[in-house]
């Protein structure tokens, strides 16, 4: 595979634990591993989707990537500089650059803020506009996502799901980033809308020049919007490939059996479904080895007793399994 | 923000569903008997303080010792005080002073206790339960015991007493914020502020505050009662206003020596402060009901 140009955003063993405290005195009794070492490199101007089931830690990545979270370990590198490291002003500075849109437009918008001040917040905070500047910035960014300024001064209530997300949008770019993180931003939608809303959103990418991190449960949803695709299984990425790739030919079991879980409208297909059993185990007290060998249907000895590194499949691939799957299984 | 202002730009200026929300309430309130009681008393209260130097037929201080202690009667309707000052006036005049005393307290409680409550709630941690602690502390103490500390401390004068009991009031609104506090930071929009680099008095001044008014308003009009009465009673032990400040409190306390034979002096201050207190809590309870959304309609 060609080297790609400079990572505008690399992770380098990301690990978000949260403490579980019990009892009067508070104590630490335990901790939730729910991002335990993960890798990630997203190029300028692509859009990398990162899927699992819900519980996996996608969204607590998005979270520890724009520095919502403090992460327990693991460094952040944003075009090249450390973010971990920063605070205060730099991190003011920094934060412009990435931006998230929420999975629930109910309540990622203040219910007793006008939309001119929800969108208009990231400007006011910055001190980039004031007044009638800042109106004429908010009418602008409104237009871009397809909403008529003319309502910037009604409240979120008075929008639908979909329109709300737009509004969501809207403020992400109000700071121009140049990467986008894209927390489930359409899965509280409507199938119809939710369409309208990733269409924007690659219009949007090609127009502001704008990086992606996509995060979804929605196989079909991330495959349309991703160039390249990370598979998360508790806390840990099991597999990462270029879109299709992933799709025509996965290498980790757990994608394998995430892929036939889609519906089909082709009787052919459904044939080779490997189903999942089983509920996914709790990441306080992940299973020993690979993570997965408790449901997976190629499980050997060594699966429970080594745990396998994200290893290059070459073409630009990386799997994290002892046995990947090929074409003659 | 002027909404005025774009509704020029952009069209027609939409009615806030806070606007509906205060226009439905205030139907509910019109509907309320009790609410509309309690606004009746509190009205009058408010214009009599307004217009006192018209109402009153003599001035509140001056001593005119030839008629001090005359029961009421045609030329003086409540009667006149031990230095022959009509009573009427004076409990005119105090209403002022009473005025003074609600807006006051409840204006210092409420904001730093508001903040207070905020910050410990948005913060969490070990600001937060310092804060929390701190808090709990002032309210283990009966609130006149503490006022009366703290008044005679500070020196007896109105405005002492009235620095007391606000910071007595202080915990309440603080615990009642920290809780609703407690809701508010977990909303997406929060975090989504805290990503634009929002600063942490941002986010409490725009987003947790606001959350917060309409149980802060229930508590504040109670609250105004209550520090009537409490100035009342401060003064009454002669820690609040001094004489010759035609305040309630006072006026009973000075009346009390002559009870037994001279009943008028320490009767109508008294009844004055009763029912101003009763407007403020009954006012405060069905406002309680009404912003209350489970009651609601």
């Amino acid at each position: 595979m060609t080297r790609m140009p400079e990572p505008l955003l690399e992770v380098r063993g990301l690990k978000k634990y949260f403490e579980i405290r019990k009892g009067f005195l508070m104590r630490t009794v335990g901790w939730v591993k729910a991002v335990d070492g993960v890798d990630l490199a997203g190029y300028p101007l692509e859009t990398l989707g990162l899927v699992g089931e819900s519980g996996c830690g996608k969204t607590t990545v998005g979270l520890c990537i724009a520095r919502l979270y403090e992460m327990t370990s693991g460094k952040i590198y944003f075009q090249g500089a450390d973010l971990t490291s920063l605070a205060g002003k730099r991190l003011r500075a920094m934060r412009r650059n990435i931006q998230i849109v929420f999975q629930d437009p109910q309540s990622s918008l203040d219910p007793r803020m006008t939309i001119k001040r929800s969108v208009g917040a990231p400007l006011a905070i910055h001190g980039l506009a004031k007044g009638r500047a800042l109106e004429e910035r908010v009418a602008d960014l409104l237009r871009m996502v397809g909403l008529d300024p003319q309502h910037m001064n009604r409240y979120p209530h008075e929008f639908s799901g979909g329109q709300r997300q737009r509004i969501g949008i809207a403020r992400a770019l109000a700071l121009s980033p140049k990467l986008l993180i894209l927390d489930e931003p359409t899965s509280a939608l409507d199938v119809s809308v939710q369409s309208q809303i990733l269409n924007l959103l690659r219009d949007l990418q090609q127009r502001l020049r704008l990086s992606y991190l996509f995060i979804s449960h929605d196989l079909g949803v991330v495959r349309y919007m991703s160039s390249r695709i990370a598979v998360m299984y508790l806390g840990k990425i099991v597999e990462l490939a270029p879109s299709e790739d992933l799709f025509c030919m996965p290498l980790h079991p757990y994608t394998q059996a995430l892929l036939s879980s889609i519906p089909s409208t082709n009787p052919a297909h459904r044939a080779m479904g490997v189903t999942l059993e089983g509920d996914i185990p709790s990441p306080a007290n992940p299973p020993s080895g690979c993570r997965f060998h408790t449901r997976c249907t190629y499980a050997r000895a060594e699966c429970a007793k080594f745990e396998p590194a994200l290893q290059d499949a070459g073409a630009g691939r990386y799997v994290a399994c002892h046995f990947p799957l090929s074409d003659s299984r | 923000m002027c909404p005025g202002a774009a509704a020029r730009n952009y069209g027609l200026r939409e009615m806030s569903p806070w606007m509906k929300d205060f226009l439905f309430t205030i139907r509910l309130v019109y509907r309320n008997t009790l609410a509309m009681a309690g606004i009746a008393i509190i009205t009058c209260l408010v214009l009599v303080a307004v217009f006192a130097p018209l109402l009153a037929p003599y001035s509140p201080i001056d001593i005119s010792l030839d008629e001090r202690l005359s029961p009421p009667s045609a030329s003086h309707i409540l009667g006149t005080d031990e230095m022959g000052r009509d009573i009427l006036s004076r409990v005119i005049y105090g209403a002022r002073i009473s005025i003074r005393i609600a807006v006051t307290v409840v204006t210092i409680g409420g904001a730093v206790g508001s903040i207070l409550g905020a910050t410990a709630g948005y913060l969490r941690g070990r600001m937060g339960s310092i804060i929390m602690r701190v808090m709990d502390m002032i309210l283990a103490f009966p609130a006149l015991v503490l006022c009366m500390v703290l008044a005679a401390a500070l020196g007896p004068s109105l405005n002492n007493a009235l620095l007391a009991i606000a910071f007595v009031q202080i915990p309440k609104y603080a615990r009642l914020v920290h809780s609703q506090a407690l809701s508010l930071r977990e909303k997406q929009y929060v975090l989504a502020a805290r990503s634009m680099a929002a600063s942490t008095p941002w986010i409490i001044w725009h987003h947790i505050l606001p959350g917060c008014l309409s149980p802060v308003l229930v508590l504040a009009t109670m609250g105004m009662g209550e520090a009537i009465l409490l100035a009342a009673s401060l003064s009454f032990i002669g820690l609040g206003a001094q004489p010759p400040e035609p305040e309630w409190g006072a006026m009973v306390a000075m009346g009390r020596q002559y009870l037994m034979d001279h009943w008028w002096l320490a009767t109508f201050p008294g009844l004055a402060i009763l029912v101003v207190a009763v407007g403020f809590n009954i006012l405060g309870d069905a406002l309680r009901d009404i912003l209350d959304p489970r009651l609601r309609r």
